[in-house]
């Protein structure tokens, strides 16, 4: 008796056609790796950039009061793309290109008390920092 | 007749099957095809003693333009590029369309722009030393 392979058994055309799709997606998706990583709890701070074309970090100092893990959103409301990368002191960046209207999150744990300056890569004039221990605009 | 198609080591498979595996391969081809236009390349001039040389490949991808930086040596910290108005000459100061920053000699983005708006003139490609030492230019090269 034959048995009708869609109904009557393990479909062995539902693997292939999975590989088929799979396959498919792979040729599609981007070749850029995605980073996961737990954002550790801490003092979340928020960074902007000033609207339109205008090349600055909003605000451009920020700070906290001791030295705990930080999460930094940098929020690009800029219609140019942005980035915003500690230079001296802290090894944390976001994305090289946050597009306009899009943010990203980077967490970080500052080593010391101390002043730690950051840029925008792609536009080296936009620079502020951050103080760990200081009194500028705290985080929550 | 049978509805039933044979594959070349005998076996047989389902039509409807058939079919899909077809769809499939023709819109995998299609999505290879997209990213696989011929690359215009040009060699990157080394500045400032930098010892840095390499290469900018360029390749269509639907009417936007992948670039591929490749610099040597790669062992250098990440390395801001951009696409500058002017020429390494005269380069304007605000970048047209940022690259990704190239990391262990690599970088790669798709910028908003054809190959021949690209090519039409007056762009050039920067490679800065580092994060922390922008303003110091270690290889450039006009697109042309």
């Amino acid at each position: 008796m034959r048995r009708h392979p869609l109904t009557d058994r393990p479909s062995r055309g539902g693997a292939t056609l999975g590989l088929a799709l799979a396959l498919l997606s792979a040729a599609c998706q981007s070749a850029d790796p995605v980073a996961v990583s737990a954002p550790p709890v801490g003092v979340r701070i928020a960074v902007g950039t000033a609207p339109g074309e205008t090349l600055a970090f909003d605000p451009a100092e920020i700070a906290v009061g001791s030295v705990v893990p930080v999460t930094v959103t940098f929020r690009n409301h800029s219609s140019v793309a942005h980035n915003l990368t500690f230079t001296d002191g802290l090894s944390a960046a976001t994305r090289t290109i946050v597009e306009p209207g899009t943010f990203d999150e980077l967490h970080l744990l500052p080593p010391s008390a101390g002043s730690y300056p950051f840029v925008c890569t792609i536009h080296s004039e936009m620079a502020g920092r951050l103080v760990v221990g200081g009194s500028a605009a705290q985080g929550s | 007749m049978s509805l039933w198609i044979r594959t070349l080591s005998g076996r047989r498979i389902a039509p409807i099957l058939s079919v899909a595996v077809i769809v499939a391969a023709t819109i995998f081809a299609a999505c290879q095809a997209a990213t696989a236009g011929p690359p215009r390349t040009i060699a990157l001039e080394t500045l400032n003693d930098s010892g840095v040389t390499g290469t900018v490949a360029f390749s269509d991808v639907g009417g936007r333009t992948r670039v591929d930086v490749t610099v040597d040596p790669a062992d250098n910290p990440d390395m801001p590029a951009h696409i500058h108005p002017g020429t390494c000459d005269n380069l304007t100061p605000q970048p047209k369309f940022p690259l990704e920053n190239v990391r262990n000699g690599n970088s790669t983005t798709v910028v908003p722009a054809s190959i021949d708006e690209l090519f039409a003139g007056d762009l050039a490609v920067n490679i800065h030393k580092s994060n922390d030492d922008l303003k110091t230019y270690t290889a450039c090269v006009d697109i042309r």
